[in-house]
């Protein structure tokens, strides 16, 4: 608690610039509280103008992100905003664009999904729109209090929204579960920072790395204890293995729409910060951590894809592709200080993986049933003749998160190999290869079923009709899937920039 | 030419066709036959008119200026070290511009010809969707300047055509067509990448223009180039049926006429033709391979063209005597006479796209039928068919002052001009001559003259007006294209002139000359003489005595119609030394190793995998306490083992 209250700098107003550095988080912010306001005065059945009034949000959050990405360039806040508790940086605002995106994807399919399954409450947008918040700071978070508070922001949004489903036992489940595990791990993360901070004196992310690289503050094992606890609480978010138990109790039990954006979006926010952390405050302690992140990496490869294997939901198969996808995420950490193509990797992989795990999900979204989620094995038999387009995507969404190339997801797990073998992790790339042909297996398994024929006898199911808001985020994903895999320098240069323009730097 | 123009040029060319191929693929199926047919028709015909601007710059460009290779984006980078990259880069200069032309042009014609020829086909939009897939790639082969995107259009072809010869995939012939014609097309993609990976090795890029531009690493016919154009060559035989991969050719028949006209007369099989003439600086320091190209070409063109002899079905005589053809141009190019192989080339595609088409019209009128000994006299139903197949044969049979003869008569003269081996393949061009007019009247007499065999010759109608049309236009090229180049020095020589800033010289290769006058006009009169005695032999032989036309074959010596009538053995040959063998190991392997062998392996690793799977699984118990446990523990290792590792240093 000592340390808490040392951490608080002497009060002084923010300077406009300050202010313009917070200004996509602001307006979400805002449109958060507003939105809380309008749902107490919005008729039951206009929950739908709701959806459209965080749409504006998201999309003015959007604006001001490209907005900031020049004027960061321009304006160098080379320390950081707030006193250096906020980085104001392209690596940032990378991340804040591939967070809008995703909440966009993901508040323009619920209105539809969420009336299917009498969920309909204005809470829910308000909700996601607080849980973006607190993922946009998370990214761009270069204080470890800031990191606690937007990691515990975005938690209890999620906590919230998992158990969204008041009357589903499934749900309920999963919200609690989610809840007792992910206090669990925060304690981990805060008591981390604690010992961090204990060994260094600062808060600051950039004060630390000074620390550390200047050696006032020592190498002893409190230091590298606190490192590793920090790990695992980042591993928790990111559902790493063997952090990752509560992922596909959770994925499978919240509402589809839901689990589409928690897959997405906290992954992304929460390999922001690791990334932030790991590579560019720690990498000076790269010999040290190093170990305890291939340890992951190589358990989350191993375990993700070998438990996906034997699933017969798509939600829990997606939940354990997740686990192997973080797997994949982290050799780019593993190899980012030697190599600025590990973070590039990285940061490409999240985007790829954002748009394609979001296009799965919003698959599984729309062709959700009246009151029941149609995510078993067998109801998605013959899919493909009934909804031959919709079946493509899907088909699309499978050999991109596979890694086949001409897709996006070809080239996040390249850029992560290569950045790999050239830091001399040649072993952790031979894993991740053999994993991903393992993985190979439960993806294309999801391909050959839908287009199998269906069975005379087999129940049939009711799938939705594909509707225009559903339609448009199913072609989004698609194209986005497969312009980054053919286009590869368009993210590629953007990737290349937020990885150079990141703080702090030594 | 300006840089940014030739991107968009570049961009919209090959964007139009893929834009049809979508459209088509998409909503084709919904929007009905008029969408589909406008749709597959405009986008070629707006990707035409923007080969024809392309066109227009290579010839307003000034002479040093001719070729342009513009770099669209950066696809693949690996970055330091290997310092090997794939751009998206394309290349206009005369060569690709003439290409693009022939396949725009012609792809149009064949493109409304299809709008009449599959007006009764449910799959009209999956049809068009294939087509204009087929011109985007076709075009991205070409235009590419760079190894991988080249290699990708060349399998995009192969996969276009695969589609197109299996597309009446209810029937099992055309299926076993489409996948012997792939399989074929594959062991050439395979020479192919590895002639890439080899030219990578010394040149240490992919970029054609760089690759071009440092031939100087490789030494002057050694081994390792001439293995690398050896490999090229065997890419170029299977894309362009010739001797040992040319089988697929007459198999692909199976497919729709227009994409037999299209693919396997005007465009995709002289695909290999375009690869010898463009990596030319490469065969022109390994005589080797030219020599040994150029035997193939010259071996390809006379068994085919003895095989036509005896076919009795319209569109495989046609077939193969598209191989021998391609065999002329094969031995133009590998001879080093890259301008008049592509001038052949373009001829070609023209009468022979025409043939093909016009074979259509007669096949589409006697409903489906293909076997010429019952048809016969057919010029009187069908008129405008007939006279304008007429234009065809005279011009593949080399009759003077038509299109073809200035082409075929230009390329023999530079045989003749060369010395040795060459002045040998020459006088079996001269017999090729005597053949192709032999076979080509065969085909025109026994189809269009005497008399009719069945009844449904009476019947016969002359094509819908869409369906002559384009086999019009042809017909006019087939007769006065080649005016523009005369097979003499010092005279019209428009398609060696546009060419040259490629080839830098008319023939820029070791092994051929442009003949003098005294050369090219004996040259010239052999090889006329050679095609009318071809002509007036068949003259004689099919329309004079007027055989039973189920006795056609018996009127060649019996040796010959043997050969001739079996396509010399070759189907029979690989079946029994490749097929036959391949399966009688894979009966064993299935019966024997594989159970014993692979199959405990295989089944033991995916069993352990899945195995290991419900382990994973099993972990899941659903209760939290566990989940905590598991956290804790993982925790506690590892503040243990950094506190350790801390120790230990």
């Amino acid at each position: 608690m000592m340390a808490l209250l040392a951490a608080v700098p002497t009060l002084t107003p923010p300077t406009g610039s300050d202010i313009v550095g917070l200004l996509p988080e602001v307006i979400l912010g805002g449109a958060f509280v507003i939105l809380l306001l309008l749902d107490l005065i919005t008729p039951a059945s206009r929950r739908t103008w709701l959806a459209a009034f965080s749409v504006v949000a998201i999309v003015a959050a959007f604006g001001t992100t490209v907005w900031g990405w020049f004027d960061a360039y321009n304006n160098p806040h080379v320390h950081g905003v707030f006193f250096g508790a906020f980085a104001y940086d392209r690596f940032g605002l990378f991340i804040n664009g591939v967070l809008l995106t995703s909440a966009l994807l993901v508040v323009v399919i619920s209105p539809q999904y969420l009336n299917r399954r009498g969920l309909h409450y204005g809470e829910y947008y308000s909700l996601i729109l607080a849980a973006t918040t607190g993922m946009m700071l998370l990214a761009g978070a270069a204080s470890l209090m800031v990191i606690f508070l937007s990691v515990e922001l975005l938690s209890i949004s999620l906590y919230i929204l998992s158990g969204f489903s008041r009357t589903d036992e499934r749900s309920q489940e999963a919200a609690l579960k989610y809840l007792l595990l992910g206090g669990f791990a925060s304690a981990f993360l805060l008591y981390g920072m604690a010992l961090v901070y204990g060994e260094t004196g600062h808060t600051q992310l950039e004060q630390i790395a000074i620390a550390i690289h200047s050696g006032i503050a020592t190498v002893d094992p409190l230091l590298l204890i606190g490192v590793v606890l920090m790990l695992v609480g980042f591993a928790f978010k990111v559902s790493a293995a063997p952090f990752h138990m509560w992922t596909p109790d959770v994925y499978q039990g919240a509402p589809t729409s839901v689990t589409a954006f928690m897959s997405v979006a906290t992954k992304v926010a929460a390999f922001a910060a690791l990334i932030r952390v790991f590579s560019f405050a720690f990498p000076d302690l790269y010999p040290q951590w190093q170990t305890a992140v291939v340890f992951v990496c190589i358990l989350s490869m191993v375990w993700g894809n070998l438990a996906a294997l034997s699933q017969t939901s798509l939600k829990r198969m997606l939940a354990y592709s997740g686990i192997a996808q973080a797997g994949y995420i982290l050799i780019g950490v593993a190899s980012s200080p030697h190599d600025a193509g590990g973070t590039i990797g990285a940061l490409f992989y999240l985007a790829a993986y954002s748009l394609t795990n979001l296009g799965a999900f919003a698959v599984i979204t729309i062709m959700s049933g009246r009151g029941e989620d149609l995510d078993r094995y067998a109801s998605i038999r013959g899919l493909a003749h009934r909804r031959p387009y919709v079946a493509a995507a899907m088909a699309l969404f499978m050999l991109s998160l596979a890694g086949f190339p001409p897709t996006a997801g070809f080239f996040g797990k390249f850029l992560v190999f290569s950045a790999a073998i050239k830091s001399g992790l040649m072993p952790l790339a031979l894993w991740g290869i053999a994993t991903s042909a393992v993985s190979i297996f439960y993806y294309l398994r999801v391909v050959l079923l839908m287009y199998a024929k269906p069975d005379a006898d087999a129940k049939s199911y009711e799938w939705s009709k594909t509707t225009v808001s559903g339609g448009a985020v199913v072609a989004f994903t698609t194209a986005g899937t497969l312009v980054f895999g053919v286009f590869v320098t368009l993210l590629y240069t953007v990737a290349t920039a937020a990885q150079q323009g990141a703080l702090p730097r030594l | 030419m300006r840089v940014d123009t030739v991107q968009v040029l570049c961009g919209l060319i090959l964007l139009l066709p893929l834009a049809g191929c979508v459209l088509n693929g998409l909503v084709g199926p919904r929007a009905g036959r008029k969408f589909v047919n406008l749709a597959g028709t405009l986008s070629i015909l707006a990707s035409f008119i923007v080969a024809c601007v392309m066109f227009g710059h290579v010839i307003a460009a000034d002479a040093a200026h001719k070729a342009i290779t513009v770099h669209m984006w950066q696809w693949l980078d690996l970055g330091t070290g290997a310092n090997l990259s794939a751009g998206v880069d394309f290349t206009l200069d005369p060569l690709s511009a003439l290409m693009v032309m022939v396949i725009t042009g012609v792809g149009f014609l064949i493109h409304v010809y299809s709008v009449g020829y599959m007006k009764h086909d449910d799959g009209v939009a999956r049809f068009f969707a294939y087509m204009n897939f087929f011109i985007f790639s076709m075009l991205l082969l070409v235009l590419a300047a760079d190894l991988v995107i080249l290699i990708v259009g060349w399998a995009l072809v192969a996969l276009s055509s695969y589609l197109l010869i299996g597309f009446w995939y209810q029937r099992p012939s055309a299926v076993l067509a489409a996948r012997k014609a792939f399989i074929t097309q594959v062991i050439g993609d395979v020479a192919l990448v590895v002639a890439a990976f080899m030219i990578a090795g010394k040149v240490n890029s992919l970029s054609l223009p760089t690759i071009f531009g440092g031939v100087g690493a490789f030494d002057k016919g050694g081994a390792y180039v001439t293995g690398i154009c050896i490999l090229l060559a065997i890419g170029a035989f299977a894309k362009s049926a010739q001797f040992p991969l040319h089988t697929w050719l007459p198999d692909a028949m199976e497919g729709p006429t227009p994409v037999s006209a299209l693919i396997h007369a005007a465009t995709m099989v002289t695909a290999g033709v375009y690869l010898i003439a463009r990596f030319h600086p490469l065969f022109d320091i390994a005589p080797t391979a030219q020599l040994i190209v150029a035997c193939v070409g010259m071996g390809t063109a006379l068994m085919a063209a003895i095989t036509a002899l005896s076919q009795i079905d319209i569109k495989r005589v046609i077939a193969y005597s598209t191989m021998s053809q391609i065999g002329l141009m094969i031995f133009a190019v590998g001879m080093g006479a890259y301008s008049v192989g592509m001038f052949h080339f373009t001829t070609h595609a023209i009468f022979k796209a025409l043939l093909f088409l016009a074979a259509g019209n007669v096949i589409h009128a006697l409903g489906d039928e293909q076997d010429i000994r019952l048809m016969g006299g057919l010029a009187g139903k069908m008129k405008w068919t007939a006279a304008i197949f007429a234009a065809g044969s005279v011009s593949l049979a080399g009759f003077p002052l038509v299109s073809g003869w200035f082409s075929k008569e230009a390329l023999l003269g530079f045989g003749a001009n060369g010395g040795g081996l060459l002045l040998a393949l020459y006088f079996v061009g001269v017999a090729v001559n005597i053949l192709t007019g032999l076979y080509a009247f065969r085909l025109y007499f026994t189809v269009f003259q005497g008399k009719p065999q069945t009844a449904r010759v009476f019947a016969a109608k002359e094509a819908p007006m869409v369906m002559l049309a384009p086999v019009a236009v042809l017909g006019v090229g087939a007769l006065f294209f080649g005016w523009i180049e005369w097979p003499f020095p010092g005279l019209w020589h428009l398609m060696s002139d546009f060419l040259s800033p490629v080839f830098h010289t008319a023939a820029s290769g070791p092994l051929a000359q442009e003949p003098g006058w005294t050369v090219a006009s004996l040259a010239l009169v052999v090889g006329t003489l050679a095609s009318l005695i071809g002509i007036g032999g068949a003259f004689r032989l099919w329309y004079q005595h007027r055989p039973d036309a189920a006795v056609v074959a018996d009127r060649l010596p019996r040796l010959v119609s043997l050969l001739s009538l079996h396509k010399f053995y070759f189907d029979e040959m690989y079946d029994a030394l490749l097929v036959r063998p391949l399966c009688a190991l894979a009966r064993v392997m299935r019966k024997t190793v594989e159970p014993g062998g692979m199959d405990r392996w295989v089944r033991g690793t995916s069993g352990s995998v899945s195995e290991m799977g419900f382990i994973a699984r099993d972990t899941e118990t659903g209760l939290i306490r566990d989940y905590a446990v598991y956290m804790v523990a993982a925790a506690v290792l590892g503040v243990v083992a950094s506190a350790l590792l801390w120790f230990v240093r």
